[in-house]
């Protein structure tokens, strides 16, 4: 998968990962904890809580990548204009929806207060929360950064699923490639 | 009136190109606008949120997790070798080898794409150099890694089991058997097409490479036995199961077999990374769908029509099954599930019907959506590796998508095939 803005790829490729081992380590501790006969309270809440952390900051990852699911084939089987025309449209729904996320997502943190997690005390419900707007604002930075070349793919009549499968046999020849050269 | 609008829209959206995960959170915005106003939004942010904290989903990054472990670690390469020193000497070994193989590598890097792609870029040239017709072993490939989704584990049947509250361990034990008849299927039919067109043999039966395969696989066989073991007897949760799969992949991969590739291991949990979060936030925005649906009872009401239409159970699963194979043909897996599931599942519950069968009907249905053009990546990775024509090796897919069918159309009126072992087990 080809990535649009760089260093918001690498910082977001750091965050989801540290979050993915951590969970991966909650969750083994959380199965150690129970069989010693002292169950961890806070495994479940802070097991979930990582989850969705991951999907919001990978949800930006994936938006920096262009890879989310969609269906393009309308798109593409349009003449040069209707393509335009289209691809203008889709960013303006794109924008509204993570716009009105941004500002729902803020305005719920207030709501909260000093409410904190139910098993983990000194952790606020708006910090849990907030990744939500944050995610949101990235994924409205990489889908403006990228826009100019997802352009010239619109206008060149490249779609997304085509680019993918392209890349990802690219990808596996030239691991086969490696191993041959090593043998 | 207003509800079957929203859809609409949602629909609407998805065919001019809005990523699908935004489309449903626009109209779901939309929806509680109506609802509610601008109080809506701040409802729709909080289920948003907490649409993506589902425990049982976090068994999805881990087994993703797992599986990158596995396919850098050197575990992968000797499952291949062992099922190639298995297999290999029937008539159209090739082809068998590459059922086996699919069995072992269904959707483990939580892409179909990517796998069809490591898995076909092997496979699918040395079938080419072996005499195979390249249409035929991009359908074969195709459809082989499709059947995998019914193998545990299983991406659908966590997705299916986390959003309909359904057992996700009884989803795993009652895929076995459904799927091992379509790879015994599977196979058979390869048997056929070796027979008819004179496909060659391997390599002889050699009990010492086998043994020698078979002791260098040894430790990459105790992977499934403590995944499954663990589950199926209760130990540990789907989740749970998963973690000690990433323990153990990770164990082996540094201590056993000592390949563990750094640089593509990062790429590989990047990659997995991206995949898990496509499919969550799906999950997530589809809550706030739901939350919609649910005020409008919109699925309660769908249900009753149907109902009033008929309560024949399997006329019903007739129509739900041809709906899902239509919906498979322009919508993505992941997709189709997270959309079909909160609207059928009243009906499901309505009739009796029972939610495991329900579970790997519809994952069943995902499987055959992944053969059926236009919207098929898994069959138009194949082809793009085999240089074929994507209608073209549809038509030569025919016969493996007719064992699909036949499956699907098993485990509709047979209870029995998905139910005997979870009966038997819980």
């Amino acid at each position: 998968m080809r990535s649009f803005v760089r260093p918001l790829d690498v910082f977001l490729q750091v965050v989801t990962l540290t979050i993915l081992i951590a969970l991966a380590i909650v969750v083994l501790m959380g199965i150690a904890f129970r069989y010693s006969g002292n169950s961890l309270i806070w495994y479940d809440e802070v097991a979930a809580v990582l989850l969705a952390w991951i999907t919001f900051f990978g949800a930006a990852l994936a938006m920096n990548r262009d890879a989310h699911m969609g269906f393009n084939g309308l798109l593409y089987a349009l003449p040069l204009k209707g393509r335009l025309a289209l691809f203008a449209i889709v960013e303006c729904i794109v924008f509204a929806v993570l716009a009105i996320t941004v500002w729902a997502g803020w305005h719920i943190l207030e709501l909260f207060g000093d409410d904190t997690m139910t098993s983990v005390r000194w952790m606020p419900r708006a910090v849990v929360q907030g990744v939500l707007p944050v995610a949101a604002v990235l994924m409205m930075l990489a889908r403006g950064l990228s826009m100019p070349e997802r352009l010239s793919f619109v206008r060149e009549g490249r779609d997304p699923e085509a680019r993918e499968i392209e890349e990802e046999i690219a990808r596996a020849r030239a691991e086969l490639a490696t191993k041959e050269d090593l043998k | 009136m207003t509800e079957a609008l929203v859809l609409l829209s949602m629909f609407v959206m998805i065919g001019i190109g809005v990523p699908i995960a935004l489309s449903i959170m626009a109209s779901a915005l939309i929806g509680v606008w109506l609802l509610n106003g601008s109080l809506g939004f701040l409802n729709a942010a909080l289920s948003v949120f907490d649409g993506a904290t589902k425990f049982p989903l976090i068994a999805i990054p881990l087994f993703v997790l797992a599986g990158a472990l596995m396919n850098t670690g050197g575990i992968s390469t000797r499952l291949i070798a062992f099922v190639s020193a298995l297999v290999g000497f029937v008539r159209g070994g090739l082809a068998m080898v590459n059922v086996g193989v699919s069995l072992f590598f269904a959707e483990i890097s939580g892409s179909a794409v990517a796998d069809v792609a490591a898995t076909g870029s092997v496979l699918i040239p040395a079938m080419k150099k072996k005499g195979y017709k390249p249409r035929f072993a991009a359908a074969l490939t195709s459809s082989t890694a499709s059947l995998a989704i019914i193998i545990p584990p299983s991406i659908p049947m966590i997705l299916y089991g986390a959003l309909s509250g359904t057992s996700i361990v009884q989803l795993f034990v009652a895929g076995i058997i459904p799927g091992l008849l379509g790879a015994i299927l599977l196979m058979a039919m390869c048997y056929y097409f070796a027979v008819r067109y004179n496909l060659p043999r391997e390599e002889g039966f050699d009990l010492c490479r086998l043994w020698h395969a078979t002791r260098e696989a040894s430790w990459a066989m105790i992977l499934p036995v403590v995944i499954l073991g663990g589950i199926f007897g209760g130990f540990v949760t789907a989740t749970e199961g998963a973690a000690l799969a990433v323990i153990t992949a990770l164990f082996i991969g540094v201590f056993i077999y000592r390949e563990i590739d750094l640089p593509k291991l990062y790429h590989a949990l990047v990659d997995g990374v991206v995949q898990t979060s496509i499919v969550m936030l799906l999950v997530a925005t589809s809550a706030v769908l739901g939350l919609y649906l649910t005020e409008t009872e919109m699925p309660q009401k769908l249900a009753a029509s149907i109902t009033d239409l008929t309560t024949n159970k399997l006329a019903v699963l007739m129509i739900i099954n041809i709906f899902l194979l239509l919906v498979g043909m322009v919508l993505h897996g992941a997709a189709a599930i997270i959309l079909t599931v909160p609207i059928f599942m009243p009906l499901v519950n309505q009739l009796g019907i029972d939610p495991v069968q329900f579970g790997i009907l519809l994952t069943l249905n995902i499987a055959l959506g992944q053969q059926t053009p236009p919207v098929a990546s898994v069959l138009v990775t194949a082809c793009s590796i085999a240089k074929t024509d994507v209608w073209a090796t549809t038509r030569t897919n025919l016969p493996f998508i007719a064992v699909l069918v036949l499956v699907l159309l098993l485990v509709t009126y047979v209870p029995a095939i998905s139910l005997t072992l979870v009966n038997l087990f819980y």
